[in-house]
């Protein structure tokens, strides 16, 4: 009996059960409209939490975007030194994400130096750090970290465009900027969308770097939502990751419609 | 006088290949590739310094966040005796190597079967494990606790189903974009030749795969050794995985024990590259 020919079903059914599953019967149990939503985080938490994350999103893409274009640039001269730069690039991926909060910590501290302790910023460094404690500091480091996924989905987009558009680019008199604003920012406008979704779904969930550099004084919706399964009221917590995921709705279509068209362009399926 | 008109000349020669240098120099800064190249290097320390700042704090940190003493390895120490990290390190690592395979086994068994079927399937495989990238962890931390943790009381299993959600879409991205190597003829040959299906797929298309799917494991186990969302939201008892156990200290003073933790971390990672380095050649061999 050929019983493997029903095993397409069976990956998919793992997946729904670890994944889809949960959710679904938690949006039925809990996700009947909030309707005391705004008593748990009102509306101007919702709007500061999305403003930062677009924030935080524009940041991290904007400062990623030249780290990409050099990759892309050495990538036509050696792969090995592209490799090397993304391995850099992604090496504080690997280091850890408290570890990271912890390290900046660490540096705001020393930054402020033994006078900071009274409150007072000195050195020529405080000029350019910002304190710690501060929104400054929240979205410095928040963008901090998402640098290197915003880098690596850039890449990858700037990788995707072929060669031969390229070089029949430069063949015909395009020059570099020519080059820059007509070809490569165009084509790897969707990987940059993707990539700018993926980063705004995290950020706007975050309670991480809010907690730690922020010192609980600048609350995102996902310390509201901590803050409330720390006190055991999940039904509060529930209410507030559900208008959480009502308000990112429409932005999944989006995403969704990136994706399928990505893998097309990727598998040409 | 022919002498000083030499040297006249060799000074006018001299003049005009600075001024052509620093005429240069704008052209230079106006290329585009140049100008990435500078705020790409720009960036790229900024993101390395703090990496970097937490080696130094391993080994000259105090108890007082910021201040460095002298050279000291008794934070490594402290935490190398500790049961309480050692019990977390390993907890973490059998959490991370059971969520990896298993997410590895789904991810796998999606690709290789939505090959063979249309677009749709193909397309709904994708969207639905790919999906957990576009859902909230924190949200999904919540639903894992309140629904699932009704059927599956206990913490390590909620864990592992929550590790293997949050893993499935990168190793996805990881095993399509190695998928490009596997010779599709080969396949094809196999099954014309009357190859079976567990044949075809144990000695055709793994083989071929060996080296994303090692990616794959690797980059995994590293996720889900960070995770915190998802062990925030479901642990209770006082056994806590690595990032749960940094977490819960925030707020207890900040020693350089975290340092500690990183710098081993990237130690462990250097590791796991190497054996990746070891079994990419051995592929290429």
């Amino acid at each position: 009996m050929q019983w493997h020919r029903g095993m397409p079903l069976a990956p998919l059914l793992a997946v729904v059960a670890v994944f889809w599953l949960p959710v679904a019967a938690w949006l039925i149990k809990y996700g009947g409209w909030p309707s005391s939503l705004m008593h748990y985080a009102p509306a101007r938490v919702f709007v500061n939490n999305f403003v930062f994350a677009s924030l935080a999103t524009c940041a991290s893409m904007v400062i990623a975007f030249p780290l990409a274009l050099s990759g892309w640039h050495l990538s036509r001269r050696s792969r090995t030194a592209t490799a090397v730069l993304t391995g850099l690039v992604a090496w504080p991926l690997v280091v850890g994400l408290l570890a990271r909060n912890y390290s900046w910590i660490a540096l705001l501290q020393l930054a402020e130096g033994p006078a900071g302790y009274a409150g007072v910023q000195t050195g020529l460094i405080a000029l350019v750090m910002p304190g710690l404690y501060t929104k400054t500091a929240v979205l410095v480091v928040l963008t901090y970290v998402f640098v290197p996924i915003a880098y690596i989905c850039l890449l990858q987009g700037l990788m995707w465009i072929p060669a031969v558009q390229i070089e029949s680019a430069t063949l015909l008199g395009a020059g570099k900027w020519q080059l820059l604003r007509r070809i490569l920012l165009p084509l790897s406008t969707r990987s940059a969308g993707l990539a700018a979704l993926l980063i705004f779904f995290s950020a706007a969930g975050y309670f991480v770097t809010p907690a730690m550099i922020g010192g609980g004084k600048y609350d995102m919706l996902g310390n509201i939502v901590l803050s409330y399964v720390g006190l055991g009221d999940f039904r509060a917590a529930s209410a507030v990751s559900v208008g959480l995921l009502i308000a990112l709705v429409p932005l999944y279509f989006v995403a969704a419609w990136l994706i399928v068209l990505l893998r097309r362009r990727l598998i040409g399926g | 006088m022919a002498h000083r008109a030499t040297e006249a000349q060799a000074d006018r020669g001299i003049g005009r290949l600075r001024r052509v240098q620093v005429a240069r120099l704008p052209a230079l800064l106006s290329d585009p590739w140049v100008l990435s190249v500078l705020m790409g290097a720009v960036v790229l320390v900024a993101l390395l310094t703090p990496t970097a700042y937490l080696v130094v704090w391993s080994v000259t940190g105090t108890d007082i966040v910021g201040i460095l003493d002298g050279g000291t390895l008794h934070w490594y120490a402290t935490v190398l005796s500790s049961i309480d990290w050692w019990n977390a390190v390993l907890y973490s690592l059998l959490i991370a190597g059971c969520a990896s395979a298993l997410s590895l086994i789904i991810v796998t068994s999606v690709i290789y079967q939505s090959r063979q079927q249309g677009p749709l399937v193909q397309t709904l495989g994708t969207l639905a494990v790919v999906g957990p990238l576009l859902v909230p962890l924190l949200a999904y931390g919540l639903a894992l606790r309140l629904t699932a943790g009704r059927v599956v009381p206990w913490e390590w299993a909620l864990l592992l189903l929550g590790h293997t959600a949050i893993i499935m879409p990168v190793q996805y991205f990881v095993m399509e974009a190695g998928s490009e190597l596997v010779h599709q003829h080969a396949l094809e040959n196999a099954r014309m030749l009357g190859g079976r299906f567990w044949e075809i797929v144990f000695r055709v298309w793994l083989p071929q795969m060996t080296w994303p799917l090692s990616c794959a494991a690797a980059i995994g186990l590293l996720i889900s050794f960070d995770e915190i969302v998802i062990a925030t939201c479901v642990i209770d008892s006082s056994t806590v995985t690595v990032p749960k156990k940094l977490f819960d200290n925030i707020y207890a003073g900040s020693n350089p024990a975290p340092a500690v933790i990183a710098v081993l971390v990237t130690a462990l990672s250097l590791g796991i590259l190497s054996v990746l380095l070891l079994i990419r050649r051995r592929v290429h061999d």
